[in-house]
């Protein structure tokens, strides 16, 4: 069927040929005719200032152009930005390292974030890292302390002459005379230098002094320069002469060879007085001390 | 390619956007007139249309403003449900004064003929009266009809053919 738009030919003027003729036998032709006349004269009542309506449709663009939101190379720098800042505040964190040192004077107690408890000898230095402590208990140590480690994870002590590694124990850990020594006084320690390991069991003792390892019974309860006194269990006369030499500073020349062998001591020598810490002696072994010299003794039997 | 150049013909220019606005904007708000018949909004949309092409005129070429602008209009009106009844009105024809030499009778009659054919196209469907309206107030040829709807000249011709078939049976007492 063909296309009948003559209607719309009609009214746009556009009849040509043969559609003109046939257009002329029309029936309705007057009434198209009247109604493309009157339209024509048609007008919608509307009327504004239009200029100034382009006026305001212009001047919306400085406002709209501000909504933007910043695209292109400026939004990467931004993310660059955050994603910079995240990582370095993450770094510094993770980095952060909590250091503690006692002074030349004092000992100094330290809590750890998990309850753990350190206590520092004189001018000794501890540092861990709070930041990553509920992942890895790890602490650096320089020079001598004691700990009273809660029970968890591995805790590490690490120091320039080797690791220390328990679950939950106390111990000490020497090493300001450049030898590492480790007191296990309660729980279990692992002791590693290099790739050397011992383990260690409460009341044991070792020392590691230029790659020999010697396991000792530990004759103290508690770390010597801790309580200020010594406290000693089923000691012979050279570990209490040892344990002397170390906390005065002074050096025994013993003979009783035959009074360590025999006799034990359990007690309690103070270490603020020497003078009364070797009388103590004399009276529990038997034996009589003669100065030398300062800072030298001699011990021999009566 | 930078899309913000200013070619010689870009929309973005004032001048040349100033130009197209007169030249677009009684057309416009007649087409959204012949619509909804609400002359406030159809003045409404057609500054919002307006503002669209302004603000996105460097994504838009010269070519497809005129669309774009219909397009945008077209979107608007969407939401809009409330119709109301088209009111025109016949403008004063100049250097025609032969209505006043004619009798009493046939001025009566004449009369009669404008308002019912008023009535007529406010009675025509949609898409029949707006195109009908866009040829008969605007004077807009079929291929611009076709290009502001989006639609074939073919599909212009033939609401057009509608219209005034619609128009001629409303009017058939005045044969």
């Amino acid at each position: 069927m063909k296309e009948d738009n003559r209607l719309a030919k009609f009214l746009d003027g556009s009849l040509s040929g043969e559609a003109k003729n046939e257009w002329d036998q029309e029936a309705d032709k007057e009434l198209y005719e009247r109604i493309k006349r009157y339209s024509a004269d048609l007008s919608a009542p509307i009327h504004t200032h239009d200029d100034h309506l382009l006026q305001a449709i212009m001047d919306s663009k400085a406002t709209a152009v501000k909504k933007l939101p910043p695209y292109g190379y400026s939004r990467w720098l931004a993310v660059a930005a955050i994603l910079l800042c995240v990582l370095l505040g993450g770094w510094l964190m993770w980095s952060s390292e909590t250091v503690l040192q006692a002074s030349t004077h004092a000992t100094l107690q330290v809590p750890l974030p998990d309850g753990s408890e350190v206590l520092l000898d004189n001018g000794s230095k501890v540092s861990y890292k709070r930041f990553t402590w509920p992942i890895q208990r790890y602490v650096q140590l320089e020079g001598d302390a004691y700990f009273a480690v809660e029970k968890g994870q591995t805790f590490t002590v690490k120091t320039k002459l080797g690791a220390v590694r328990v679950l939950g124990t106390r111990f000490d850990v020497l090493t300001s005379s450049g030898k590492l020594s480790v007191h296990c006084y309660h729980g279990k320690v692992e002791v590693q230098q290099q790739k050397d390991k011992m383990l260690l069991t409460a009341g044991q003792s070792l020392r590691v002094d230029d790659g020999r390892w010697e396991r000792d019974s530990v004759f103290l309860l508690e770390p010597t320069w801790k309580a200020g006194q010594l406290l000693f269990e089923s000691a012979s006369l050279d570990q209490v002469v040892t344990e002397l030499e170390r906390s005065f500073a002074i050096t025994i020349e013993t003979t009783a060879h035959s009074v360590s062998r025999t006799q034990q001591f359990t007690g309690k020598l103070p270490t603020a007085d020497r003078d009364a810490a070797i009388h103590i002696i004399e009276t529990a072994f038997s034996v009589s001390c003669r100065k030398l010299a300062d800072h030298r003794y001699l011990i021999e039997s009566k | 390619m930078d899309t913000c150049s200013l070619d010689d013909t870009s929309i973005c220019k004032k001048e040349i956007f100033a130009a197209f606005f007169h030249k677009q904007v009684k057309a416009l708000r007649n087409f959204l007139f012949y619509r909804y018949g609400n002359q406030d909004q159809a003045n409404d949309m057609a500054q919002e249309a307006f503002v669209a092409l302004w603000q996105n005129c460097h994504r838009v070429p010269y070519n497809g403003a005129q669309a774009y602008l219909y397009k945008v209009a077209n979107n608007k009106t969407l939401k809009i449900k409330a119709h109301e009844k088209v009111v025109l009105t016949y403008q004063q024809r100049k250097g025609y004064n032969e209505e006043n030499h004619e009798s009493p009778q046939f001025l009566l009659e004449e009369k009669q003929f404008k308002e019912q054919l008023l009535q007529a196209i406010a009675r025509l469907k949609e898409t029949q009266r707006v195109a009908f309206l866009m040829h008969r107030i605007d004077k807009m040829k079929y291929a611009e009809i076709a290009e502001a709807l989006g639609i074939s000249v073919k599909a212009v011709e033939k609401r057009i053919h509608l219209a005034m078939l619609a128009l001629k049976d409303q009017l058939a007492t005045f044969k």
